[in-house]
């Protein structure tokens, strides 16, 4: 799975420009799902059906997780060919120096900096420019509206992972890996890769409509307490899978949230309870489409969430795909 | 061109009635079908000559900045709150009218005498200001003026000297949309065209919302009227569009990331043409686009806007090329849609 | 107590804030049964459907279950509850409240610390407290005794405060007024519409989650699909000191208000005018609500599909989204004389006429 893992994160998928991301998962996957579509906005929607089992309803489940990533878009040129740019994406300019881009034909930038006014000055994005090491205009390939996203490669530490992208590519992962293994379930099984998370939940708008499921589930990063000094949050990598109850977006359906709690326990897998006081998933829009759906979150921890070096712990996420199988299997208590 | 005619009419948001009607007017002759829908926003049908089965949105909205009275003091002053998003610093002093009456009014401004020169480093606050109806109390005013009355500024349309091309008037935004696509209308495409000129776009893309869900499109095109800040400045800053570039295309704002098949379509034409055009700078803004993008399951959409100076202030500006070129260009693109492919 | 006064004790010292509005739902689905088809949508909104002489138009009334509160989010080795706000709250109103924490093992209450005045400097005398530096003193001295009392993370927190007639005749103190007051309106509402005819069908909706961005109100529109909306809430009165009558001139007693506009809605032009003149008709005080800084379940519901011509009727209610806010109970009644009213006057070709 680790194979894999880096494969989705070394790909690039800015928000509007997941294409090759796209095409990836399709090609995983196709041979193993019964169906597969893209709609209009460009979300990637893969259909298992149902097995049926005696004395089980089947319901329809959405599984969902965010091919996009966040990055930049070139927004001006100036005479000397250096480029500046706007953020797509929650991007934080404190992480952006020093950093490189890549763009759709995998020609790269550096990010530099205009001198500061003073020297303890913090940067910020529109005193910021990409050098693409073009020695004037006519030399420049690049035009305005260009997307770019951050360029790190893969790293397995042993059981902890660094990458770029773990948000929400580990996602993709878990939901990829689950297809894979293949569970019988009763259940009519939607696997949506959805686009444009980042910029708003956007994907999950328009495919949750399309789809229209029962019950749902997002599966995407969440945040940490346990680094130094940080926001105090009861979340740590490496304690098994996050089962949300709330964000600043969404309350978890409470049976949802149950549903999960009970099959971690049922199936031995370690889980923590999360409340995330910022940021907000594909749930949300989920959750209030149409005339509503059950839905709930299962989250990896994240350190370093949108800087180019994130950091998951590999047993959480083990431990998240073991959950997935073991809820598609079986009946749903509600 | 009715420019001058939909400049001056009164249509705040959530009180476009004026515009309507003058939109309403000037399609009739040419479209097959209209309907206006229970928020306001008024959807004309030029029928396709059937060769295409494709649905095709094109917006553009009818309602501008405003004011809303919520008060009449004891004076006779009429409190007010802005609809739409309006600098304080523009109101100062400003004519307005009122109501369905369309009473006229000033925003009192204490004269520079009596300032003190804190007062004079500071912004007013809307709250703080008031619309002088040159009444003589309380009752006199709500004779005249009801609470939930709406206000826009008194601006007369003018052509800025004999020979400029460039033309002064108060909502561009986006009376310039609605003068492009009354053009549009009365080209007829191989596919079903929906011209609608939306309500509430000002206060959150409201109308375009609810007319997107019914109509159900394939695709849409928004046209706007955008910022426009190309006055010289003390650094080397991208302007967000330039006057007199001609129109100008949306890749990614606030709102939406535009559909590239579409953005690609409308440089290829213009290109192919001659016809100026520009991208706007990314990252800023949105439009009805925004709303219409996400409606169902999804809307492949694009905005095309004429650039504006001094947006959402009582006064703007823009060049007649522009706008010539943004029908031009629309003109053009419109006929490829129907082979164009938007599938992912 | 008349039967008013006890349905304004039973839905206001009832619990729900933001997703945990069960509580609520029993008490209003106990009151609307009788006379009414029940449904619930799948996020928790509760539709009672009262028919009239006709089947249409679609009437939605709308009022939200749930209030502000809080929820756990940790648990301090000392035994102390972390928590984050549901909805909005201003810190100063916080320090020193009483709370209960509804637990699976049942209620257990606590209060919000605060420190001292002796202890504090004279700067942090001045200085306003953080949400976030705040806790919940439940007695527990550790972490383990904290969680044997059955608390867990994500347990909601509700303010305490009963419902407390005043020495005023017919003005009452309680929490959660926002929006139990409208639940209220709505039951007597349909109670006196199964008495009375009305020329359409009425969908009475108590929605969730309003307080964290209306979401219930997104949800249940979309099982109504209604074709007008009346959204009942309360209001900011500013007959307080520290309000200037600029900020908000609306006076407790002095009648309902009807919108015209807030931060996410501009009302239907044509059945705001008839609110005014149903009023004026009736001969019902009322009084106008300009709120550029807020938003009611109107925020969803107007833009629903092709969209839907809504009004709010608000109550005015003086101190809102704290523990304690005070009503009147005439600008009650006159509100649901005013609803009752319009609701009889929304026939087919009157609520064909708004959507022009």
């Amino acid at each position: 799975m680790k194979k894999l893992i880096q494969q989705l994160t070394e790909e690039f998928g800015p928000s509007g420009y997941e294409a090759p991301v796209r095409d990836l998962i399709k090609s995983l996957i196709v041979r193993h799902v019964d169906e597969v579509r893209v709609d209009a906005m460009g979300n990637l929607i893969a259909r298992k059906k149902a097995v049926p089992q005696n004395g089980i309803a089947s319901r329809r489940i959405m599984l969902a997780a965010h091919m996009d990533e966040i990055g930049v878009m070139i927004s001006y040129i100036d005479d000397k060919a250096f480029l500046r740019f706007t953020p797509i994406g929650g991007v934080f300019p404190s992480t952006l120096l020093g950093s490189r881009v890549v763009f759709t034909d995998g020609s790269v930038g550096v990010i530099g900096r205009e001198k500061p006014d003073h020297p303890d000055e913090l940067p910020s994005i529109s005193k910021m420019f990409i050098d693409v090491g073009a020695k004037d205009r006519e030399h420049l390939t690049r035009k305005v509206g260009d997307p770019a996203t951050f360029t790190r490669p893969f790293v397995d530490i042993g059981e902890r992972l660094v990458a770029k992208a773990f948000d929400d590519r580990i996602g993709c992962a878990i939901l990829i890996q689950s297809i894979l293994n293949n569970t019988v379930s009763p259940h009519e099984v939607y696997y949506v890769f959805t686009v444009q998370e980042e910029v708003g939940l956007r994907g999950a708008v328009t495919s949750a409509y399309g789809v229209e499921p029962d019950v749902a589930i997002a599966v995407d990063i969440t945040l940490t307490g346990d680094t130094p000094e940080a926001q105090p949050m009861a979340v740590a990598l490496g304690a098994g899978p996050a089962i949300k109850v709330k964000d600043r977006g969404m309350l978890a359906h409470p049976a949802v949230k149950d549903w999960l709690v009970d099959t971690a326990k049922r199936l031995g897998i370690p889980y923590q309870l999360e409340v995330l006081e910022m940021g907000t998933t594909d749930a949300m829009a989920i959750q209030t489409s149409r005339a509503g759906v059950a839905a709930g979150v299962i989250s990896i921890a994240t350190r370093y969430a949108h800087t180019p070096s994130e950091m998951i712990d590999f047993a959480d996420v083990q431990g998240a795909v073991s959950l997935i199988d073991g809820l598609l299997g079986a009946g749903l208590p509600f | 061109m009715s420019l001058r005619e939909l400049s001056e009419a009164f249509g705040p948001s959530g009180n476009e009635a004026a515009v309507r009607q003058i939109v309403l007017e000037r399609i009739r002759p040419f479209v097959d079908e209209y309907r206006i829908d229970s928020i306001g926003n008024l959807i004309a049908l030029k029928r396709g000559t059937g060769q295409s089965s494709r649905k095709v949105m094109v917006a553009a909205h009818m309602d501008e900045v405003g004011l809303m009275i919520v008060q009449v003091d004891r004076g006779g002053y009429l409190r007010f709150r802005p609809i739409g998003g309006i600098d304080p610093r523009v109101l100062l002093a400003k004519k307005v009218l009122i109501g369905d009456q369309r009473i006229p009014g000033v925003i009192g401004v204490k004269p520079v005498h009596l300032l003190d020169s804190k007062a004079r480093q500071q912004v007013m606050k809307v709250e703080d200001l008031s619309i002088d109806i040159g009444t003589m109390g309380e009752d006199d005013s709500g004779r005249a003026v009801k609470v939930g009355d709406y206000a826009v500024f008194d601006t007369h349309y003018e052509e800025l000297g004999p020979a400029s091309r460039t033309v002064k008037g108060k909502a561009l935004d986006d009376r310039a949309g609605c003068a492009v696509l009354i053009e549009l209308l009365r080209d007829r495409q191989a596919y079903d065209v929906y011209g609608v000129f939306t309500v509430q776009e000002e206060v959150g893309l409201r109308g375009a919302r609810v007319a997107a869900y019914s109509i159900a499109p394939d695709a849409a095109f928004v046209l706007e009227g955008t910022i426009c800040d190309d006055l010289p400045k003390d650094k080397d800053q991208s302007p967000t569009t330039k006057l007199g570039d001609g129109p100008a295309i949306t890749v990614m704002d606030r709102s939406f990331i535009a559909n590239q098949s579409l953005v690609q379509l409308l440089l290829r034409t213009a290109e192919q043409n001659g016809i100026p055009c520009q991208l706007k700078q990314p990252g800023l803004g949105g439009t009805d686009a925004g709303a219409i993008h996400l409606s169902r399951e999804g809307v492949p959409s694009v905005a095309v806007a004429v650039p504006v100076r001094y947006l959402h202030s009582p006064v703007s500006l823009l060049s007649l090329d522009d706008l010539d070129n943004t029908i031009r260009l629309m003109r053009l693109a419109l006929p490829e849609v129907s082979s164009l492919s938007l599938a992912h | 107590m008349d039967h008013t006064e006890e349905l304004f004790r039973q839905l206001t010292e009832a619990s729900g804030v933001p997703g945990y509005e069960q509580q609520v739902r029993a008490i209003m689905r106990g009151y609307l049964e009788p006379g009414s088809r029940i449904e619930q949508d799948k996020l928790g909104s509760i539709i009672a459907v009262k028919s009239g002489e006709a089947s249409e138009p679609r009437v939605m009334l709308a009022a939200h279950l749930d209030e502000i509160g809080f929820m756990v989010t940790q648990i301090s080795e000392e035994g102390f509850l972390r928590f984050v706000p549901l909805g909005g709250w201003w810190d100063q109103v916080m320090l020193a409240q009483r709370v209960v924490i509804k637990t699976a093992a049942g209620d257990v209450h606590g209060v919000i610390g605060a420190k001292p005045p002796h202890l504090l400097s004279p700067d942090e005398a001045k200085k306003l407290v953080e949400k976030r530096d705040m806790y919940i003193d439940i007695g527990a001295s550790s972490a383990e005794q904290a969680r044997s009392s059955g608390v867990r993370l994500g347990d909601p927190v509700i303010p305490v405060c009963p419902f407390t007639p005043l020495s005023v005749p017919q003005v009452y103190m309680g929490k959660a007024w926002d929006d139990r007051l409208g639940c209220a309106l709505m039951v007597q509402a349909v109670e006196r519409l199964a008495r009375e005819s009305h020329p359409n069908t009425l969908y009475a909706v108590g929605t969730v989650q309003e307080e964290v961005g209306s979401r219930g109100a997104k949800t249940s529109v979309y099982d109504v699909n209604p074709d007008v909306a009346i959204i009942l809430d309360v209001d900011i009165a500013g007959d307080v000191p520290g309000i200037k009558p600029e900020e908000s001139s609306i006076k407790l007693a002095k009648g309902p208000t009807v919108l015209l506009y807030d931060a996410r809605m501009i009302p239907n032009l044509a059945l705001r005018d008839l609110v005014i003149s149903t009023a004026d008709e009736e001969h019902i005080p009322l009084q106008f609500s300009a709120m550029p800084g807020g938003a009611t379940d109107g925020a969803m519901v107007h833009i629903h599909n092709a969209g839907v011509p809504t009004v709010v009727i608000g109550i005015p209610t003086r101190h809102i989204h704290s523990h304690a806010s005070i009503i009147h109970r005439a600008d009650y009644e006159h509100a649901l004389q005013l609803v009752v009213s319009l609701i009889q006057r929304l026939d087919g070709a009157t609520v064909r006429r708004l959507a022009q």
